[in-house]
């Protein structure tokens, strides 16, 4: 299956002292298999225009020579069997596999005929431009749909990254960033970071051994419990909003908030105060299943240490409530005093400066997509239902597209163009399969044979990070330009590269987004101050950006905080003008468990909480990370499982009312007594096929993916 | 005076995260059909309940004893110890797949593919050689395994 290089080339290749006698380069390029947070250097050993080993880049600013297991199996992802090689044209029904391969031209012809066709019949509106995985392209997919004329740009992080955005950006006006070198204690709260993301995990240890402290706060026995927690509070799914107002009643009655502070910057102190009284230890215990001990040791753990800070994980938010839980955690920074200042949270002065990278200075990336943005255009996709959705962030909300498809409500939607989507990311993902199943017109970028592809009429391959050029900042410091490792696979361009081509073929008139990738990146970037710009593409490793800024700690609490009244706001004026009963200016708790009847469906599931070797459904075709973790498997406690006769390995069946999947189970103490964890994106068992695609959290439109009832049995039971 | 290399596991540090399976893979080519065929396997071995549940993260692949006893127990003589580093290496043409290695090796080091002749880490002698570090301790995210060579 794998086309593998005979076993000894690097051998015979390293016995000698100069490598490139051998016919081996070295390239310096990036891994682009996760999210753009680290995105590692990685050496790409390439022979005859293949990549024979990977190995991390030593000096690069994230990783620092070391890789993940899913870095690490970079060479199997990218000569993937299904990889595709050529643009393909469906020939059979939608789902048959019947595609047959057409030219580059042919493809953009065609794509651009068949959404020309909807925005004829029912407006650009009706054409919706999804962004799947990866990210690097964003801005330019996005500027790609405006220039179109349709306002539906939808991502996934409609359903994962945003909703903590919008936390953030509801109490302080801004996103934040934990000031991990200078503090003295680190909350986790949901994350794990030795397996998420190792380079924070490697900080974090270098923590412990200055002297600092760590609280993990997690209802998973996680890698983060057993080797870096001082203390562990382990909640019931999805009780984290619950703990936080208790841990906030022990620091106010202990009097360890910060009144000087609360009074200078923060709005909403007595109504917060009042509401959170309301959380005695007592209660806390009964509803979180964590000791009324262990709660205030932890507040008081907190508070005492100064700095300290908590850093809350993206899963807090997948729930009905996890947008007012992540509220409630981070509150508890605001009345300790814990933001903009050494070793706190401090905020985000220019979190995008490109691609959801960090440059430290003002790019022009907004007037990118800005300048073309299309007026008096229809109200775009969920932003009617999630109106601070509307307000916080510039796209639709994802996760209602299936319904607006399926609905024709408030207005039809008819074509999809998709850059790498996976319908096992959305909630309830056959019915989003079968919703875009129904559009009159789907065109997919992909590196690989997907679902999605198979129901798309024009299929279009594009390649990895290894293949490309592609720019990236790093800690608000360097910008690095990498050159392509080895040629695109097969007829694959870069996914920008096709966006330029669309752009030509729908005659958009789009002439910087026409000039390509480096065109357009020399016009973002161009406050960078980089002079040179030819030296700067061949640097072959990041390069310091002259016009990055360094942040001055206190500076944005000196001027008015961009919320609605300059301060950090417990109680959010901005949801409070909305009026609506069901959204709440404070961070309350309610139980965010779907409406399944409990009697039948009695425990719960949380899908989703990282694996070690593997992202989403990227490496689960790749045997070296499958070898790790081979069976699609559900986390039980040893308790439950004995309880209902199930023994390692044993197949059982999980069932909601929305779906029953089956696969094996794995008992093990990660799993606390009824509760069950699973990771999604498997094909024969896939998570979100379970989870009801209603239950969404009012505010942010966010799907209950760690929060969910099921009831699980054993195969032969059944 | 005899000399000796293997890769040293510092348990407290590792994740079992499995980065070490994998760049070995991709260093010695090999596209195992099982587990069991890695050259270098990780496991989680769990003990207690509740809030004592303690976990073990394992790293593990050929320890590359003094005094190995797989050497002298192979009848073909496949097994011997490179004199440069110390590693135990194999030529493995002449593997018979007796498994006689396997029986005598206590954590299983010995694997063996679908071609049934024996497989298994040899610390990386070639690019130890070279002056390299072997695949899996370049890899390791935490540092938890390092190259030890004694005199």
């Amino acid at each position: 299956m794998l086309n593998l290089i005979n076993r000894f080339t690097i051998l015979q290749a390293l016995e000698v002292a100069d490598i490139t006698d051998n016919g081996i380069i070295i390239k310096h390029t990036m891994c682009d298999i996760c999210t753009p947070g680290p995105h590692c250097g990685v050496d790409a050993y390439v022979k005859d225009g293949r990549i024979i080993k990977l190995e991390g880049t030593k000096g690069f600013p994230s990783n620092d020579g070391k890789l993940c297991a899913r870095g690490a199996a970079g060479r199997q992802y990218v000569y993937r069997s299904d990889r595709i090689t050529r643009p393909m044209r469906r020939v059979g029904p939608r789902g048959s596999s019947e595609f047959e391969p057409i030219s580059w031209e042919e493809a953009f012809a065609e794509t651009a005929k068949g959404l020309n066709a909807v925005k004829e019949q029912y407006g650009a509106a009706s054409a919706a431009f999804i962004c799947g995985y990866t990210k690097w392209f964003r801005p330019f997919l996005h500027r790609l749909a405006y220039s179109f004329g349709s306002p539906n740009y939808l991502t996934e992080s409609s359903g994962c990254y945003w909703s903590g955005v919008m936390a953030n950006r509801s109490i302080f006006g801004v996103t934040t960033a934990p000031d991990l070198m200078n503090t003295k204690l680190y909350v986790a709260w949901g994350s794990n970071p030795p397996i998420h993301a190792f380079p924070l995990a490697r900080n974090l240890i270098a923590l412990k051994k200055r002297g600092g402290k760590i609280i993990v706060i997690d209802s998973r026995n996680t890698q983060s419990v057993q080797m870096l927690a001082d203390l562990v509070l382990r909640p019931r799914l999805g009780t984290d909003g619950y703990l936080a107002h208790a841990m906030a009643r022990v620091i106010i009655e202990s009097g360890l908030h910060d009144e000087a502070f609360i009074k200078k910057y923060v709005h909403g102190f007595e109504q917060y105060k009042q509401y959170a009284m309301g959380f005695d230890l007592a209660s806390a215990e009964k509803v979180t299943g964590v000791p009324a001990e262990d709660i205030r040791t932890a507040a008081l753990m907190f508070a005492e240490t100064d700095p300290s800070l908590i850093s809350p994980g993206t899963g807090i938010t997948q729930r009905k409530n996890g947008f007012n839980n992540y509220r409630a955690i981070m509150s508890l920074m605001a009345i300790t005093g814990r933001f903009d200042r050494m070793g706190t949270i401090l905020p985000n002065a220019y979190e995008t400066t490109f691609c959801g990278s960090n440059g430290g200075f003002k790019s022009f990336e907004e007037e990118f997509i800005d300048s073309v943005r299309p007026k008096n255009a229809r109200q775009t996709v969920g932003l009617e239902q999630f109106p601070l959705f509307r307000d916080m962030m510039d796209e639709g909300q994802g996760m209602t597209l299936a319904s607006q498809i399926l609905s024709e409500k408030p207005y039809p939607i008819k074509a999809a163009f998709c850059t790498g989507v996976n319908n096992r990311m959305y909630p309830d993902s056959k019915q989003y399969l079968r919703a875009l199943e129904s559009l009159d017109f789907i065109a997919s970028t992909e590196l690989f044979w997907t679902d999605i592809c198979k129901i798309s009429d024009i299929v279009m391959p594009v390649c990895t990070s290894y293949e490309r050029a592609e720019i990236k900042c790093y800690a608000g410091k360097f910008i690095n330009y990498t050159s392509p490792a080895i040629e695109p696979l097969g007829e694959s361009k870069t996914d920008v590269e096709v966006f330029s081509g669309l752009a030509k073929s729908l005659e958009l008139s789009d002439k910087l987004l026409e000039s390509g990738y480096d065109a357009c990146a020399r016009y973002i970037l161009s406050p960078s101050g980089i002079k040179d710009w030819e030296a700067f593409r061949t640097s072959d490793g990041p390069i310091p950006i002259p016009n990055a800024q360094k942040y001055i700690v206190g500076s944005y609490l000196e001027g008015a905080l961009k919320t609605p009244t300059g301060k950090i706001e417990l109680f959010s004026q901005l949801i409070a003008s909305y009026k609506r009963p069901d959204l709440n200016p404070l961070p309350i708790y309610i139980d965010s468990c779907d409406d399944a009847p409990q009697s039948e469906f009695d425990f719960v599931m949380c899908a989703g909480a990282r694996l070690p070797n593997t992202i989403h459904s990227r490496l689960h075709e790749v045997s070296w990370t499958r070898l790790l973790r081979p069976k699609a498997s559900v986390d039980i406690n040893p308790i439950d499982a004995d309880r209902l006769g199930i023994s390692q390995e044993d197949e059982v069946v999980i069932s909601t009312p929305v779906n029953s999947i089956s696969l094996a189970a794995n008992i093990t103490e990660t799993a606390s007594p009824g509760e069950l964890h699973m990771y999604h994106g498997y094909k024969e068992a896939d998570a979100n096929s379970l989870i009801d695609s209603e239950q969404l959290d009012p505010y942010t439109g966010f799907p209950s993916y760690k929060q969910f009832r099921c009831k699980i049995a054993k195969k032969e039971d059944l | 005076m005899s000399t000796r290399s293997y890769i040293a596991f510092e348990q407290a540090l590792c994740t079992a995260c499995g980065a070490c399976s994998v760049a070995c893979m991709d260093e010695n080519d090999i596209n195992p059909s099982s587990p069991s065929e890695m050259y270098r396997k990780i496991s989680i071995i769990e003990k207690g309940h509740g809030k004592d549940a303690k976990f073990s993260y394992l790293s593990v692949s050929c320890n590359h004893c003094e005094n190995a006893p797989c050497i002298s127990v192979c009848p073909q003589g496949c097994i011997y110890k490179d004199e440069q580093t110390g590693f135990i290496v194999y030529d493995n043409k002449k593997c018979i797949g007796c498994r006689s290695c396997y029986r005598v090796c206590q954590i299983d080091a010995p694997v063996f593919s679908s071609d049934g002749k024996m497989e298994k880490c040899n610390g990386c002698n070639h690019r130890v050689i070279n002056g390299l570090e072997p695949a899996c301790v370049r890899v390791c995210p935490f540092d938890a395994l390092s190259l030890e060579r004694l005199n």
